[in-house]
């Protein structure tokens, strides 16, 4: 039993690193607002854009690169 | 039991791993269409992309076919934040797209990358600046063909904020000046008729004090007078704001009649409301003025009477950013000289 928490708790965290999402180090108070008109003017604070990120839970979001696979 | 428990778990944690590594990226074409999977490679001598789409199938395409916002991502991806002519030329493509933040970005870097480009920067900067202008006034514009007139005072007073320099912001400081306290009237006016006794009487001081608030704010968004007349008016303001909370404060504490205790509650909010936007035309105009240390000071204040409210987080994350690195969003990075 010990082994499938650890295996879980593993899991949890590598999906958090891997998503890098909202609910990961952003600040929920300051969402990501990319692909709105007011983004468009004033740019994007959420932190995620502020540390030059893409959102991935955001397909217009162009804070950040694409990574490319074979490169 | 606990074998069957095991498996579950490992599928569990295989199925999070994939989903992890599969997070699909979405490019939109030209042509409307739209595609979820992820990059593979980008050949800039034939400016052509790999992308395998979700489901298996590999996707030539040229750039050409994608949409300006998918073109902007693919090209951003691939020049590096030293190379000033490629931010430059990145910076002139987001802007003719539309993307004003992005490509003042672009510009900023392109300049940190070599300051030799100013001349060059400025001038680019200058059609920015005219274009954003431009396409913002659209926006007002929409809103009034809409007759959304709090829609239309709000992206008057980001022009003004943000272009102050500008001959767009002469044309919307003039709007403003109409629909400034059409759209405050419209905020407290239920109030005003709900408690009008009330306000005429024991409410009075906080009244004229709210009155002061708002003409006064009016007054340093749409004055073009100095700078410094500008920031009187605004500090004006807020003094005027604190006084009406000082007597709204005074008055609850000696009445507990719940009528009156939801009149207070009311006005207090709208006074509030007032005062934090006050604080944030303040603290916008300083920014404006790549002033970071007033303009953080104003933002603070605003978070310590409303800590949740977004405009004003997302403001001082912005000044932070603009104030610790030289390069933030906004448009107060590079004054017209």
């Amino acid at each position: 039993m010990r082994s499938l928490l650890s295996i879980l708790a593993t899991a949890c965290l590598m999906w958090l690193c891997a998503c890098g999402t909202t609910g990961a180090g952003d600040d929920p108070q300051i969402p990501c607002i990319c692909g709105s008109d007011d983004a468009i003017f004033d740019g994007c604070a959420s932190e995620l854009c502020r540390d030059g990120v893409r959102n991935p839970d955001n397909p217009d979001c162009l804070c950040g690169p694409l990574e490319f696979e074979e490169e | 039991m606990n074998a069957r428990i095991l498996r579950f778990g490992a599928l569990a944690t295989a199925a999070f791993l994939l989903a992890g590594a599969l997070q699909a990226d979405t490019l939109k074409l030209k042509n409307g269409e739209r595609l979820e999977g992820r990059p593979l490679a980008y050949d800039a001598q034939t400016r052509t992309l790999r992308f395998l789409v979700d489901g298996g199938a590999e996707r030539q395409l040229s750039v050409d076919e994608l949409d300006a916002r998918s073109y902007y991502l693919v090209v951003r991806s691939k020049v590096e934040k030293d190379n000033a002519q490629g931010q430059l030329q990145l910076a002139n493509f987001a802007r003719d797209a539309g993307l004003y933040s992005h490509s003042a970005r672009n510009y900023r870097q392109a300049l940190a990358a070599d300051p030799s480009l100013e001349a060059e920067v400025d001038k680019e900067v200058a059609v920015l600046r005219r274009q954003a202008g431009a396409w913002a006034m659209g926006k007002v514009h929409e809103a009034l063909g809409k007759n959304d007139i709090a829609e239309a005072e709000r992206w008057l007073t980001k022009i003004v904020q943000k272009l102050p320099d500008e001959p767009v912001a002469k044309e919307a400081a003039g709007m403003l000046d109409r629909y400034h306290a059409q759209v405050r009237e419209a905020k407290d006016d239920e109030l005003e008729q709900k408690h009008a006794e009330l306000l005429k009487k024991e409410l009075s001081g906080a009244k004229k004090a709210y009155d002061e608030l708002i003409a006064k704010d009016r007054e340093g968004l749409t004055s073009d007078g100095s700078g410094s007349k500008r920031v009187r008016s605004w500090e004006a303001a807020i003094t005027a704001g604190k006084r009406a909370q000082r007597e709204l404060d005074r008055f609850a504490k000696k009445h507990d009649e719940p009528e009156l205790v939801e009149a207070v509650a009311g006005y207090k909010k709208v006074v509030d409301e007032q005062l934090v936007q006050a604080y944030m035309n303040l603290g916008s105009y300083y920014t404006s003025r790549s002033s970071y240390d007033d303009a953080l000071k104003q933002a603070n204040q605003a978070l310590a009477i409303d800590p949740k409210n977004s405009q004003a987080l997302a403001m001082r994350a912005r000044i932070e950013e603009a104030s610790s690195q030289g390069i933030g969003w906004g448009w107060g990075w590079r004054r017209r000289r």
